[in-house]
């Protein structure tokens, strides 16, 4: 061992409880207050084209990640998407058990690179790879411009 | 100009570590190493390199932290945030430009000291796209799992296979903290908790250290160990959010292994190597960084853990030291503990686990959940 020596007796033992004081915001930037605008406002999920490479993104990114191009052009995604890989959840954030398990999702759209990564509002047995899935959204009126104002996926 | 590993100090992991502050675990940790070395690292060490991510710790500036546990005080240093194969990378950089002659690369983690590491996973999710919609971060692991499984076509009795191979082999190795003789039956049936990832799937955390003292050929020369040579390193990152990674192939694991291999001259990788220690925070990690790295053709990775090939003694022993799995997640000292481990085989010095005829072993890391980056390094010894 490396230090001369060693208390064996562990009643000894001391510690300090701490916790960090951190709050902050966190700014949608330009490309995520239009995409969160038109999802609260119209009930629309919209990407990014590059003019570039074609690319399209979602989220959308104001810059294009393959060809580093700035990225002017807006898309309306389809309605429908495509469940690309499934996970059921047993437990809360805070390691207790879940009473009913959740669906959670990677949601892919067709001709876009990215998607979702959300809640399946499904049954656990249903909740699949290749399940065709559509946005549930907030009620009009009560939507806040943010990815809760997306309730999750559904077929 | 060959640089080598030639001094190695691992703490023995341990879930806990009630008698050690943090500082402690690092000064028994570079003591070990230094007497490895033959070392003063007041006199004989050119930089120190210490690799952390402050969420971790606990306190913010890791780095102003660092010096005085190692010997480091008036010295260069600097914390790099990542893994310890890109802190050795680093070291390798400084030798080979000439800024130092000799390196240390330290890396710890002190886990028991965190209350709450869910929710540091969860805060390295993004904050605007997948933070606010909660949820148990795990949830990433097990999407991606589900997604590696499909695309490959490895099956979950795979990594169930995995769990219980290096659960088991742990028990051999002195430093584990997590060694049992779990079997695949057991592993198949614990706790589905983030489906298809189960319960014992995961790592589960343990405090520990790693010390490594690296030098430049002339150097590791005169020291008093065997040097392990370093052949070649590299480290990536995938593209950066959940949304736009590649979830069946990490690209961070083979875009890493491109770059030692080039460095190494290493041209067929499954006919290589005489040991793999590849990441295993998660079982299905193993099967994935194996093909990855090109170890195992696609698909075939399971089909080998199945069969023994990964097996001390089989076509190639990987993980044979325990892993995350079987020893303890280290956090960011995940890297160094296998370089470490897989340094003691060449030198052959690996005790119970000690392989026959071990000249050369890849070892690759990745930083765990959220992130899609990690290294890969090239070791041997001899010439
Ligand atoms: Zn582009």
């Amino acid at each position: 061992m490396t230090f001369t020596e060693r208390t064996t007796d562990a009643r000894s033992f001391r510690h300090w409880p701490g916790n960090v004081e951190a709050d902050y915001i966190y700014t949608s930037g330009i490309a995520g207050e239009r995409f969160f605008r038109e999802l609260r406002d119209h009930g629309r999920l919209m990407g990014t084209r590059c003019s570039e490479c074609g690319t399209q993104w979602v989220p959308p990114k104001l810059f294009c990640e393959e060809c580093f191009k700035e990225v002017h052009d807006w898309v309306e995604l389809p309605r429908e998407g495509t469940v690309g890989a499934a996970c059921i959840v047993g437990v809360a954030l805070d390691g207790s058990r879940l009473s009913a398990p959740e669906a959670w999702g990677l949601v892919r759209f067709a001709g876009f690179r990215g998607g979702f990564v959300h809640r399946l509002l499904v049954t656990p047995d249903r909740a699949r790879a290749g399940l065709r899935v559509r946005a549930v959204l907030k009620p009009e009126g009560t939507r806040t411009g943010a990815i809760t104002d997306i309730r999750g996926f559904s077929p | 100009m060959r640089v080598g590993i030639v001094g190695v100090g691992v703490t023995p992991f341990r879930p806990t570590t009630p008698e050690f502050s943090w500082k402690e675990l690092m000064y028994d940790g570079a003591q070990r190493s230094y007497a490895d070395a033959g070392i003063d690292p007041r006199s004989d060490v050119g930089s120190f390199i210490t690799c952390a991510e402050d969420y971790y710790e606990g306190f913010g500036i890791f780095d102003e932290f660092t010096p005085d546990q190692l010997g480091a005080v008036l010295r260069p240093m600097h914390t790099v945030g990542g893994d310890g194969i890109q802190g050795l990378a680093n070291a390798v950089m400084q030798i080979r430009s000439g800024l130092a002659d000799v390196v240390v690369v330290e890396s710890h983690s002190k886990a028991s000291d965190i209350l709450t590491f869910t929710g540091i996973v969860a805060h390295g999710l993004d904050p605007i796209w997948n933070k606010p919609l909660g949820g148990h971060p795990n949830y990433v692991a097990g999407l991606e799992m589900d997604a590696f499984l499909r695309g490959s076509g490895n099956r979950s009795e795979d990594c169930a296979a995995v769990v219980a191979a290096n659960r088991q082999t742990a028990l051999l190795n002195p430093i584990a903290a997590y060694g049992a003789r779990v079997t695949k039956e057991q592993a198949a049936k614990s706790p589905a908790l983030w489906a298809p990832l189960r319960q014992l799937d995961a790592s589960t955390l343990a405090d520990g250290c790693v010390v490594l003292v690296v030098a430049g050929e002339a150097a590791a020369r005169k020291m008093r160990s065997e040097p392990v040579w370093i052949e070649g390193i590299g480290w990536a990152s995938d593209s950066p959010s959940l949304e736009t990674r590649d979830w069946v192939a990490p690209a961070y694991a083979t875009l890493a292994a491109e770059m030692a291999y080039r460095l190494a001259k290493v041209r067929d990788p499954a006919r290589s190597f005489d040991l793999a220690e590849v990441d295993d925070k998660f079982s299905y990690k193993e099967l994935q960084h194996l093909e990855a790295l090109r170890l195992a053709r696609k698909g075939h990775a399971g089909k080998m853990a199945r069969s023994g090939d990964l097996a001390a003694g089989g076509k190639l022993p990987t993980n044979v030291s325990g892993g995350s799995l079987g020893c303890g997640n280290v956090l960011e000292a995940s890297g160094l503990h296998r370089v470490a481990e897989a340094a003691l085989q060449l030198r052959g010095e690996a005790g119970r686990l000690q392989l026959d005829g071990v000249r050369r072993a890849v070892v690759q890391s990745w930083r765990g959940l959220p992130s899609a980056s990690g290294g890969v390094a090239v070791l041997g010894v001899g010439r």
